[in-house]
């Protein structure tokens, strides 16, 4: 019974113990003192003395909460010095010790010595651990382990130091297990809670770097995309826009449009096979190598051709990117066009109907040298729109698991007359939003639309009789309808014309012969722009003073009307001599 | 260009008909000369049918209004289309000349 009663009141004070190890080292590890530690950073000497403080009391409460085996104290005094030492170095380790050791020395008894000695000795001792590990705490095998030892050499100093030894033996023979094992015990409860927390803040961290490399990986993937709309505004024979949507995680969508020379633009739109900041460093240097192969001399299968070799080389991720780049000369509406394994863009004529471009072979970029691309062309006129996209479009899924599809994409693509890049861009995007219906993004979303306007231009070459203006203001008529200019602008353009030109014939050419007068008219956008030029004698015809309306039928001069009037018509009106011409400019806007 | 000439009795009524401009112009200064000359003072120049007019047209206009005034008759314009009573307000002709909705009405005011 008694040996039963003692192990079970022995088995009380081990649960305890442990009880106020783990309450303590769940405390301890929530201080700043600990983060500190834990950071690596300098602790303040207030922290060292407090951790002193708290491992000192604890190596008290060690002793006091001790069982008491034949005479001796069984007990956790030099944990606490111990775990001191472990966390904060030799010094706090010894403050603790010393603590804990001057208390028991006060105490007496048959091993006072050895017990005060080794308590200080455990501090030190982890404190040297500590120096060895240079502040990373010791495994948790490897406390355990040095907290066995230290209590094994606990006990030796004993057998050693106290006399006689017949005496000490059985004390040492009971006490020795259970020391060693609940100091051990101990140490390894306390172990583990320190190195719990570590992987907690170690999961923090790396939970924060996915977060910021997301972050990263967006930012390099729309700093590098056109954003700018409208892209040219001095070009009104297109209208041009594009949106990119990344997902949650970057996908690598592209796209890109620049004007190779005055006359072609080349646009592209490509998807990177990986995600993440791999993807959009692979988009970037995609994106940067389109540009920089692409030449007016080649062709769109050359550029794909010459960047794919490119891109293979020392292309040890194996990613690979789908491409379709074109080239539309711009003053006729000829597209050519080559693909790299890239959806195949739709061609939305101006009348409804939906084509779709001719499917020529091409593998995707990346994969492997020397691939022979092909090209095709096609050809746009005005009000048709060329829609590109990635497959962020055609494999949106919504909550069902449905993905767009092909088939959903042309059918919205169906309802689009008379809308202009934008309204298609986002036309587009709504429908694909509308039918996702809130389930998440898995690619990103990109679609970059080109409408062509054609060039709003005639040219009108006269001789210099007054009778060919009736036949110039027959062509601006036909100009008109056929860019629906509203017929008061028509009105006004035609007065305008007529009295230069009048004066131009009447007055220009005081020798005589056959001139030739040349009018140019463009619509740039929602301004008439129109030019005359002639080889006649210098003549500003600005520089006739405005007439004064304002006076009586008596006074009122005969001339000098006409440039009023055209003054008045025209919002702009600039005159220059070149190359022996006169060169009149005019603007009006048409809305 | 055509000019249609009616003699009424309180004044000369001229449906011009067609564009008034430097090429057509000339005929219809010929026109008033010859009317004026024969001792005609008041005229009404329609203009339901004429869709457009420049400077020159603009021009024998004033010189029938001068020369008319001269021996008090007057000159009152009809039928002025929008774009051709735009040109008018430009020139500051709509203070100088008398402008009817028609030319029945323009025969009144005379």
């Amino acid at each position: 019974m008694k040996n039963i009663d003692s192990i079970l009141e022995l088995f009380i004070n081990l649960v305890k113990n442990m009880s106020v190890v783990i309450v303590l080292a769940y405390v301890l590890t929530r201080t700043q003192a600990y983060s500190a530690i834990m950071q690596k950073k300098e602790i303040t000497l207030n922290q060292r003395l407090g951790l002193i403080l708290i491992f000192g009391i604890f190596s008290i409460y060690g002793t006091v909460s001790g069982i008491n085996i034949m005479g001796a104290i069984a007990n956790v005094r030099d944990l606490g010095p111990a775990i001191a030492g472990l966390i904060g170095g030799p010094l706090v380790g010894i403050g603790a010790g010393l603590i804990g050791g001057i208390h028991r020395y006060t105490l007496g008894g048959i091993t006072y010595i050895p017990c005060s000695i080794s308590t200080v000795i455990a501090g030190l001792a982890g404190g040297l651990i500590y120096q060895y590990r240079k502040g990373e705490f010791v495994s948790i095998t490897g406390a355990v382990v040095f907290m066995a030892l230290m209590e094994a050499f606990h006990m030796g100093l004993a057998l050693v130091i106290v006399k006689p030894f017949s005496q000490i033996l059985p004390i040492i023979q009971s006490v020795s297990l259970p020391m060693i094992f609940t100091n051990a015990l101990g140490m390894g409860i306390f172990a583990f809670i320190i190195h719990n927390l570590m992987r907690e803040r170690e999961t923090q961290r790396t939970k924060e770097l996915i977060e910021s490399e997301l972050t990263i990986a967006r930012e390099i993937q729309m700093s590098i995309v056109p954003k700018i709309f409208p892209a040219f505004p001095g070009r009104p024979e297109f209208d041009l826009f594009a949106i990119l949507e990344p997902a949650k995680e970057v996908g690598g969508d592209l796209y890109d449009f620049f004007l190779m020379d005055d006359n072609h633009l080349c646009f592209t739109v490509g998807d990177v096979s990986g995600k993440g900041v791999p993807a959009s460093l692979f988009m970037a240097v995609t994106k940067t190598l389109i540009k920089a192969k692409a030449d007016i001399r080649l062709g769109p299968d050359e550029i794909l051709y010459q960047v794919n070799n490119e891109l293979c080389e020392d292309n040890e991720s194996g990613m690979f990117v789908t491409e379709f780049l074109g080239i539309l000369t711009i003053s006729t509406g000829d597209i050519v066009f080559s693909n790299g394994g890239h959806n195949i863009p739709y061609l939305l004529r101006k009348n409804g109907e939906l084509e779709v471009l001719a499917k020529i072979p091409g593998m995707a970029l990346g994969v492997v040298e020397d691939y022979p691309y092909v090209c095709a062309d096609v050809q746009i006129r005005e009000g048709d729109s060329l829609i590109m996209f990635t497959d962020g479009i055609t494999e949106a899924m919504n909550q069902d698991g449905e993905l767009f599809s092909e088939e959903r994409l042309e059918n919205a693509l169906r309802g689009l007359e008379g809308r202009n890049a934008r309204d298609e861009v986002n036309h587009i995007l709504q429908s694909t939003r509308q039918f996702v219906n809130g389930a998440n993004q898995s690619d990103d979303i990109t679609i970059l639309v080109i409408q062509y306007l054609g060039k709003k231009e005639m040219e009108y070459r006269l001789k210099n009789e007054l009778k060919e203006i009736q036949a110039l203001t027959a062509a601006i008529e036909l100009f008109a309808e056929t860019h629906k200019i509203p017929d008061q602008t028509v009105f006004h353009m035609n007065l305008s014309l007529d009295e230069l030109l009048t004066n131009t014939i009447s007055y220009g050419f005081p020798e005589g012969g056959e001139h030739e007068i040349l009018v140019r008219i463009a619509l740039q956008g929602e301004t008439l722009v129109i030019e005359t030029y002639d080889d006649g004698q210098i003549f500003n015809p600005l520089e006739k003073a405005d007439p004064d309306t304002g006076l009586d039928i008596e006074e009122r001069p005969i001339g000098g009307l006409g440039i009023h009037l055209v003054r008045k018509m025209m919002d702009e009106i600039e005159y220059r001599r070149e190359s022996n011409q006169n060169i009149l400019v005019m603007k009006k806007q048409i809305r | 260009m055509n000019i249609k000439e009616t003699k009424m009795e309180k004044a000369t009524v001229l449906m011009i008909e067609g564009r008034l401009d430097s090429s057509t112009s000339g005929v219809l200064e010929k026109k008033f000369l010859a009317i004026t000359e024969a001792g005609e003072k008041n005229f009404v120049v329609d203009f339901a049918s004429m869709d457009y007019i420049s400077s020159a047209g603009l021009r024998v206009l004033l010189m029938a209004a001068k020369k008319t005034k001269k021996v008090g008759g007057k000159v009152v314009l009809s039928a002025l289309s929008a774009n051709v009573k735009e040109v008018f307000d430009i020139a500051g002709f709509t203070s100088i000349f008398t402008i009817s909705a028609s030319k029945e009405e323009a025969i009144q005011s005379i």
